[in-house]
């Protein structure tokens, strides 16, 4: 089986939001944004793009009809700017016109005039004037204080880590249409539709029960249209409703980027002790979370980061010090990793330095200190298995480390100017929302009385495979073929209370809730089979679309079972809902079991650079994964290998500059750079651990959406440690990403021109 | 002022005559006018390849396929050409190249998808491109994913090809692909059908031209396009590119060539004998097929890479208007930010480039954060002529430090006459930095700048004459 919707992609006929035929007088909506970063409103004027041809209405925070402010932790944002501005850009007011390029003239005809305030854009900085989002909050383990005096090698450094831009090919869309009765049904591209339902009717006014979200599919989200595919709808329903016409919102790509949060940047202060063997026994990070205006999701993805700064180490003295910091920026939100990914490098960049004064090599100490079995995490959960040091053997063993260490060796040995380096990441990344309430996934599964069969479940696909791994989920538990099956569209009219699909957790929730339905349908079909075959139940199976009685096929086929059943008036539809057991985290406390289950892996990067130029390529990525038992083996991989790849992107290319005033300086694709085929390596080798369970995914499967992201730091280091052979490095604050001029200046770190 | 266009096109499989802006794009009037929603829009702005499409044109008899981003093609230049959309590559049964994809788990969102099916399909056709590996990748050099990590969208393209090159050996690739199933047939018959559109008759068209002068539009219709979508400017690409050809001590180009046709010119090749592999990193090749030299040189970017390669291959350009024609040397054409030595309604016609003399080495180096599709923080150019004894020319240029792109006068005078040596390396580039004073921007500090050019103008000597300049040597005295 492959991904359930490639052969629509490959032609073109898979339809997004705004590619189903318009309804009749769609209307198009347009943002007019903050010119600056912060400052207050003295005056706002729209009456210039009401005259503009073809507009037709304008709204600002003062037409919403109900709360004016949204956020699913904090209601702390207003749709539309209210009196000041905290981020250039932000969303000041809506121009509605009858096309979009009409209502784009609109937005240029608006004006404002703001009193300019100070933007801030460093988190330090917003630390320091007290501006935070939340109180500090500190992890503890063991006695870190008392500890720095038995270390042999007491490290610090301070880190600038980038944030990330989503680049999620579909921008952000909604299509809104009034329906009977005030109701309004909206198309939106969201990962959250219930968080969409509930923000809207909040915003106009208006229950719950009238407001029908559905989501089709998304042109890719990775966290970035979890939180922040809300506002737009909620605007576009708000226009709608307000005008009783249907309107369609598609963000260009230039706003789609100056207008919403992504990857949060961190600066970060390490402290690492080591005893002269290499043993860590000691880490402290404090983490200043560059969290942009509003809260948005900056509290759970710091509270990830929290409780990944270890990664995959047994250290038994930690302190982590945590602090969302309010800036200019847009809201930083969700991304693949949620705030893992930015509690993990700075700890990888500690040991880094730690094994350059040991005078060892880095994949060494790593190693020395990798987590086993029965090691308990500083927020109380224990490693139950062995199975991250299984993946890191088998990297090792499989990917010939100390071969390539000694090729490494050799061709640095006997090259000036172009230098060769590696690195392993192993990844230990726990599964579920650490909001423990969120983990919760339901399935509708109809079979019809020709024998086809479909499925609605929570999850959004977004590339990912949901929909696809819910077939596969449904055919295997059937019995029948997966052609039979169809996945529909996730629609909050027939899933109630959707957690956003996000956490990696996707597959695990609707997949357990769909394994509950269909086991629910089969339970009546087989007793009413049962009876004529004269067995029990329990002895009953169906196996490509055969029933089978014991080890003996029957005459019985899917269909007539399914026909039998309707005419018996037993139920051939059942809602499964599925909640994991075992979980719970007290967030004050920061101690519990948050976890469902880990999933692990290890990485193996290796990198050239060009010591002249200070280019570099990524010459191979190299990974064993833990997926349990996979369900399709395409979309599984396609997760693992596209997961690194936006983890290398991120370390490597992918830079969010801003300017002093807020501005952000790259706001497109010609100046913020992702991966391209060619920058990504041909030598990208995925390994699976053989034979391994995972009780707690559905069919024995593992949560794999999040988890590869982490690999792409192997990158990071692989080119430092080219770079290392080069020249030696001792930069004041170690910076992320290790963009081409990054590179050079650890080159020539000499090098002043003045 | 929008004067509407009448043109004459094929549109997949159906003849077309509608009259349009001359600047609608033609992804818009793909998903807007005719609902053919398989293009999709990325970045409007040619950077992601989404809303790649073919343009069919009839070149001597044959039509030639190139692909292009339809959010920079515009509709008032389709007159007697074949618009081919995702829909126009479907079939009843999926073609090998969307049964690759699918195979291979080349498609996961699916939002990037029919761009990269579109440009594999067109390098199947296009007979320059090799059925192999490198061509696989040539051909999706303009197309972002963000989903895959590309190794199963680069497995897709190799079985395409693999299952495509035994039954192309030897024969025309589109009649070929046709008939074995792999393109529809109504690419069978496009060239009798295309000769039967009669060449416009313009009357529509004022008598002055409007300005600006739109030619591939790569870096106009990114800057502008809102803006020129009511308006009428000049479509300068709607008459026939003349060849490339020798005139005496010249190659005169015409000034409407775009990248990709100047790169893979004979005569080209034969002067910059490394062109090819300066072609693969400029832009990608779906823009390579719309940025013309003229267009790069009058868009004035400081970083504008075809401009440094001319600068130092000492082009002149022919500038024309209705009352004059004129020679100016390109190095003294850019005379402040944006701002060029010739008035709006002068046009370049052409550009003449000196053939090379005997023991003239050429070089052209560049740097951006990614190596391909990306814009340069610095690029830079050398041509450089030996004598029996010393240096006798040298012609330097840079982009990505000034206002302008940079000829480096001075730089360059210094060398002629001097011994090739690792200390007349290292004093030029000293002086060079004498030249420019770079500023801090999205694509580098100062600090970095500076440090970067001089690096590549080391680069343009170590790598023309590794014997006598090492990288080693040079970098010990650095």
């Amino acid at each position: 089986m492959r991904h359930c919707d490639s052969e629509l992609h490959v032609s073109g006929r898979s339809e997004y939001v705004d590619d189903v035929a318009p309804p009749a007088n769609l209307l198009h909506a347009a943002i007019f944004g903050s010119p600056v970063a912060h400052g207050i409103i003295r005056s706002l004027d729209t009456s210039k793009a009401l005259e503009v041809p073809g507009v037709i209405a304008a709204f600002t925070f003062d037409d919403i009809p109900g709360e004016g402010y949204i956020g699913q932790i904090v209601a702390d944002e207003p749709l539309f700017a209210d009196k000041k501005v905290v981020f250039h850009n932000q969303p000041i007011a809506m121009i509605i016109a009858n096309s979009h390029e009409a209502a784009r003239k609109g937005t240029l005809a608006c004006s404002t005039k703001i009193e300019e305030l100070p933007a801030i854009t460093c988190p330090r900085e917003a630390f320091k004037q007290g501006e935070i989002l939340q109180e500090l909050r500190v992890f503890e383990k063991g006695d870190v204080d008392s500890i720095w005096d038995s270390c042999d090698h007491v490290i610090t450094g301070k880190v600038d880590l980038g944030g990330q831009e989503h680049m999620y090919l579909e921008t952000n869309r909604c299509r809104a249409v009034p329906m009977e009765d005030g109701q309004i049904k909206v198309f939106s591209s969201t990962q959250s539709p219930s968080a969409t339902q509930k923000t809207i009717a909040s915003v106009l006014g208006i229950p719950m029960n009238k407001v029908e979200v559905d989501v089709k599919r998304l042109g890719g989200g990775f966290g970035g249209k979890e939180d922040q595919a809300t506002q737009w709808a909620c605007m576009a329903a708000l226009a709608a409703r307000s005008l009783n016409k249907p309107v369609q919102i598609v963000l260009n790509r230039v706003d789609d980027m100056q207008m919403t949060g992504k990857r949060h940047p961190y600066k970060q202060d390490f402290k690492i002790g080591l005893t002269k063997e290499g043993k860590i026994l000691a880490f402290e990070v404090d983490h200043y979370q560059n969290s942009g205006a509003f809260m948005d999701l900056s509290n759970p993805v710091l509270e990830r980061t929290c409780l990944h700064s270890t990664n995959s180490y047994a250290i038994e003295n930690v302190r982590i010090r945590a602090v969302p910091c309010r800036t200019n920026l847009p809201s930083n939100t969700a991304y693949r990793g949620f705030g893992g990914p930015q509690g993990m490098f700075p700890l990888e960049a500690a040991i880094a330095e730690a094994a350059k004064e040991l005078c060892v090599e880095r994949d060494w100490l790593q190693s020395q200190n990798i987590a086993q079995g029965g090691y308990t995490f500083h927020y109380g959960q224990n490693l139950e298995d062995n199975r991250l040091k299984q993946t890191w053997d088998q990297a090792v063993a499989d990917f010939d480390l100390e071969g390539l260490r000694s090729r490494t060796k050799e061709y640095n040995d006997t090259h000036t100017m172009s230098k060769k380096g590696f690195a392993l990441m192993p990844v230990c990344f726990g599964i579920s929302f650490t909001k423990t309430f969120l983990n919760q996934g339901s399935s509708l599964v109809h079979v019809y009385t020709d024998g086809t069969v479909n499925v609605t479940t929570g999850g959004i696909e977004m590339g990912q495979g949901i929909s696809s791994n819910m077939i596969a989920i449904c055919s295997r538990i059937f019995g029948i073929n997966h052609e039979r099956i169809r996945c529909n569209s996730t629609n909050t009219s027939r899933i109630a209370n959707i957690s956003p699909s996000a956490a990696s957790a996707t597959s695990d929730l609707n997949g357990n809730a769909t394994i509950i339905a269909c086991r629910e349908i089969l339970s009546g079909m087989k007793k009413v089979v049962a009876k004529e075959l004269k067995c029990d139940a329990s002895e009953i199976s169906i196996k490509d679309g055969q029933v089978y009685c014991g080890e003996n096929a029957t005459e019985l086929d899917w269909n007539t079972l399914v026909l039998k059943s309707y005419f018996s008036r037993v139920q051939l539809m059942a809602h499964g809902f599925y909640a994991p057991p075992n979980i719970s985290f007290d967030p004050i406390k920061g101690w519990g079991r948050p976890f469902h289950y880990y999933t692990y892996g290890t990485c193996l990067v290796e990198a050239t650079v060009d010591c002249l130029r200070g280019t570099y390529s990524i010459d191979a990525a190299k990974v064993v994964h833990d997926l349990g038992r996979g369900i399709i083996p395409t979309v599984d991989l396609g997760q693992v290998e596209g997961g690194l790849a936006q983890g290398i992107g991120w370390v490597t290319l992918e830079e969010l500059k801003y300017a002093d005033d807020g501005r952000l300086l790259s706001f497109a694709l010609s100046n913020y750079k992702c991966p391209d085929g060619d920058f990504l390596p041909d030598d990208l080798e995925v390994k699976f651990l053989e034979n391994v369970d995972n009780p707690g995914g559905p069919l024995g499967s593992k949560a794999v959406g999040e988890p590869p992201f982490m690999y792409g730091i192997a990158a990071y280091f692989a080119i430092r440690n080219a770079i290392d052979s080069f020249s030696s490095t001792n930069e004041d604050e170690i910076k992320c990403p290790m963009t081409p001029e990054q590179t050079l200046h650890l080159l020539y770190p000499n090098f002043e021109y003045d | 002022m929008l004067i509407k266009k009448q043109i004459t096109f094929l549109l997949n499989d159906e003849l077309l005559t509608i009259e349009t802006p001359p600047v609608l794009v033609a992804l818009d009037y793909l998903r807007k006018n005719k609902h053919l929603t398989g293009t999709k829009e990325g970045c409007k702005e040619g950077d992601c390849g989404a809303c790649t499409v073919m343009v069919g044109e009839l070149i001597s008899g044959e039509v030639k396929y190139k692909p292009v981003t339809s959010c920079l093609l515009p509709m008032g230049e389709l007159h007697g050409k074949h618009l081919v959309s995702i829909e126009g590559l479907n079939m009843n049964q999926p073609s090998p190249v969307q049964t690759a994809m699918v195979d291979c788990g080349g498609t996961q969102c699916g939002y990037c998808t029919p761009g990269f099916v579109v440009a594999m399909t067109a390098g199947l056709m296009d007979e320059e491109i090799p059925l192999n590996k490198k061509g696989a990748d040539y051909a999706i050099s303009g197309n972002l994913c963000r989903c895959t990590g590309y190794r199963s969208i680069k497995e897709a393209g190799i079985q395409a090809i693999d299952h495509l090159a035994p039954k192309l050996k030897n024969k025309p690739r589109i009649p070929t692909l046709c008939d074995i199933g792999a393109l529809p047939n109504s690419f069978q018959n496009v060239s009798e059908k295309l000769a039967k559109i009669p060449p416009l008759q313009d009357s529509t068209l004022p008598d002055t031209p409007s300005l600006p002068f739109v030619a591939g539009g790569t870096d106009l219709l990114v800057q502008r396009g809102e803006e020129l979508a009511d308006d009428s400017p000049s479509l300068i690409n709607n008459t026939p590119i003349a060849p490339i050809v020798e005139k005496g001590e010249y190659l005169v180009v015409d000034a409407r060539t775009s990248f990709e046709d100047f790169a893979n010119d004979p005569l080209i090749q034969k002067a910059v004998p490394d062109i090819l592999s300066y072609n693969d990193l400029i832009a990608s090749w779906p823009i390579r097929n719309r940025a013309t030299l003229g267009g790069n040189i009058c868009n004035a970017s400081p970083i504008a890479d075809m401009t440094s390669l001319l600068l130092a291959l000492e082009a002149e350009l022919e500038i024309e208007s209705p009352e004059t024609n004129r020679l100016l040397p390109l190095k003294n054409f850019f005379i402040g930010y944006k701002q060029l030595a010739k008035e709006g309604h002068e046009q370049i016609s052409n550009i003449h480039l000196p053939k090379p003399k005997t023991n003239t080495f050429i070089n052209w180096e560049k740097v951006s954060k990614r190596k391909i599709l990306d814009i340069a923080t610095i690029n830079s150019a050398a041509k450089i002529v030996i004598g029996n004894e010393a240096i006798n020319e040298v012609h330097l240029s840079i982009g990505g430090v000034a206002a302008t792109p940079l000829y480096l006068t001075k730089t360059s005078q210094s060398l002629a006459g001097k011994t090739l040596s690792t200390e007349t390396v290292l004093e030029a580039v000293d002086l060079a930095q004498s030249e420019f004073n770079p500023i801090s921007d999205v694509r580098g500090s100062a600090q970095y700048k500076r440090l970067l050019s001089r690096q590549l103008l080391i680069a343009h000597f170590t790598k023309l004459f590794p014997e006598t300049i090492s990288e080693e040597a040079i970098n010990a005295s650095l």
